[in-house]
């Protein structure tokens, strides 16, 4: 190689030498989470219903706390929002003063109700909110004037709970409790609280 | 090899089913909605107290009279019964307040208001929509004054001792009721003719169903009233005060409603005493009221 041609060659090993290497991806790209939300069925469904009602008040003084099954039909409309329509009933024990001692009686509510939920992950925090009728399954209240002659009365239930997805997508199990009013039996609060199963189509 | 199931068999199939078991969930739920109890309030509480009259400290009786409200009939629920009474050929009408309409019960606290015990007495008379039944009108008069006996009282009756201040509650049960009704029917509409005095002491001393005897005038297809009038009476030898309370149920809806006992415009009546149809001679004498 001439004297002259030298410098040239020095220059292009260095270049050759120096030239960007290319990125080689050796990570792989992170999984989806499991299980994964957007998977769970939504639209119809249907939860059946098992706790306690209880009455406080003055109507809470000759009424013990209830066994209570119910039961919700509704449909999501938003991954957020829903709405349900309500059927629940609770035997309860009378505990009037004597002479009507060992007496119990019914009460059953329906009603419609809206529910906003917050997906996290397999868990769902909820609240919901509805009005309808509450009913008595005779007038055994009245010598006490909680119930004055009427067995219906207006309902107004608002509450909230935690919900928990299964792996299966249609089914979730879910703690519940709500607030009650019966305006129409001495503006009688109670509170019901059940442990639910829910399919959802 | 069987036939085919075809869609048309399975629907033939499946609609009546369909509608049969949706008819026995309607019914299951009518009979379960009519068949609560409804529970109808006392007139008045019951009390004794000291008999201003008496030389001896004695305390007076307490007595009234709770008459089931119960509605009219209809015309059409009227023709029923006469065309019921004519196809079982029954001489006598069928009640409207029978006991196939009414399981009835009733519930009474008893409470001591002295400061020492007291011996008590409460005891339930009445009757049907025929006639009452009063003790006293079942005594032979005929008989020398030390050997007249006054018959049972219907329900009740035995002496309840009651320590100071204390309170004891109890119950005539649906099936001491009914077993009333049908003392009242056999005392005062099917006695024994020979003998009416005779039968209360026949039919109250025996439960039904383990001896007929008293009953025997009963026709057999006799449809039996219930006990519709109750004449409650109090006694004690100190101040006792009695709560009671009559629990009903109704499967056949005929209760009038507002639910006020003794009311006028009920189909039972209302009156202080009711003459049965078969009276025992001293109510013959008795001015009517």
């Amino acid at each position: 190689m001439s004297r002259a041609l030298r410098p040239l060659a020095t220059l292009a090993l260095v270049l050759a030498v120096a030239a960007p290497v290319r990125a080689q991806v050796i990570t792989e790209p992170a999984a989806p989470p499991f299980p994964n939300p957007k998977k769970f069925a939504r639209g119809f469904f249907a939860q059946g219903e098992v706790g306690t009602m209880m009455f406080f008040g003055r109507a809470g003084r000759f009424a013990a706390p209830g066994f209570q099954l119910g039961a919700r039909l509704g449909y999501d409309i938003l991954r957020w929002l829903s709405v349900q329509a309500r059927v629940q009933g609770a035997t309860m024990d009378a505990t009037l003063p004597p002479p009507t001692v060992g007496q119990s009686f019914q009460t059953y509510v329906y009603d419609a109700e809206v529910r906003l939920s917050v997906q996290i992950r397999r868990w769902q925090l909820f609240a919901e909110a509805g009005a309808g009728l509450g009913q008595l399954s005779s007038n055994v209240l009245d010598r006490v004037q909680v119930t004055q002659g009427q067995q219906l009365s207006l309902a107004v239930v608002a509450g909230g709970g935690v919900d928990f997805h299964t792996l299966n997508r249609h089914f979730s199990l879910g703690l519940d409790a709500n607030y009650l009013y019966l305006h129409h039996f001495s503006q009688t609060h109670g509170l019901t609280i059940d442990a639910y199963l829910r399919y959802t189509h | 090899m069987g036939p085919a199931l075809t869609r048309s068999s399975v629907a033939e199939y499946a609609c009546p089913m369909r509608a049969r078991l949706l008819s026995f969930g309607l019914v299951m739920l009518a009979v379960g909605a009519c068949n609560n109890p409804v529970y109808v309030n006392q007139r008045r509480p019951l009390g004794t107290m000291e008999d201003p009259m008496s030389m001896n400290g004695g305390f007076t009786t307490d007595r009234d009279l709770f008459v089931l409200p119960v509605r009219q009939p209809t015309m059409e629920e009227a023709r029923r019964l006469l065309d019921e009474q004519t196809r079982l050929g029954l001489m006598d009408p069928i009640p409207w307040a029978a006991q196939r309409d009414f399981q009835i019960q009733i519930d009474w606290s008893l409470k001591n208001l002295e400061d020492r015990e007291v011996t008590a007495t409460f005891a339930v008379n009445g009757g049907t929509e025929f006639g009452d039944y009063d003790p006293a009108l079942y005594v032979d008069p005929t008989v020398r004054e030390q050997d007249q006996v006054v018959p049972p009282d219907l329900l009740g009756g035995t002496p309840i001792t009651l320590k100071a201040n204390q309170t004891v509650n109890g119950l005539f049960r649906e099936d001491e009721l009914a077993e009333a009704g049908l003392d009242l029917e056999a005392i005062t509409r099917y006695p024994d003719t020979a003998n009416v005095l005779s039968t209360p002491f026949r039919v109250l001393t025996r439960r039904s169903s383990a001896s007929r005897v008293g009953y025997e005038q009963i026709p057999a297809n006799d449809v039996t009233p219930a006990m519709v009038r109750y004449t409650l009476s109090l006694g004690a030898d100190g101040r006792v005060a009695l709560d009671y309370g009559v629990r009903v149920r109704d499967p056949n809806g005929k209760l009038l409603r507002p639910l006020e006992p003794n009311n006028d415009a009920g189909y039972v009546s209302t009156a202080g005493t009711l003459m049965p149809p078969v009276a025992p001679p001293a109510a013959m004498m008795m001015p009517t009221p």
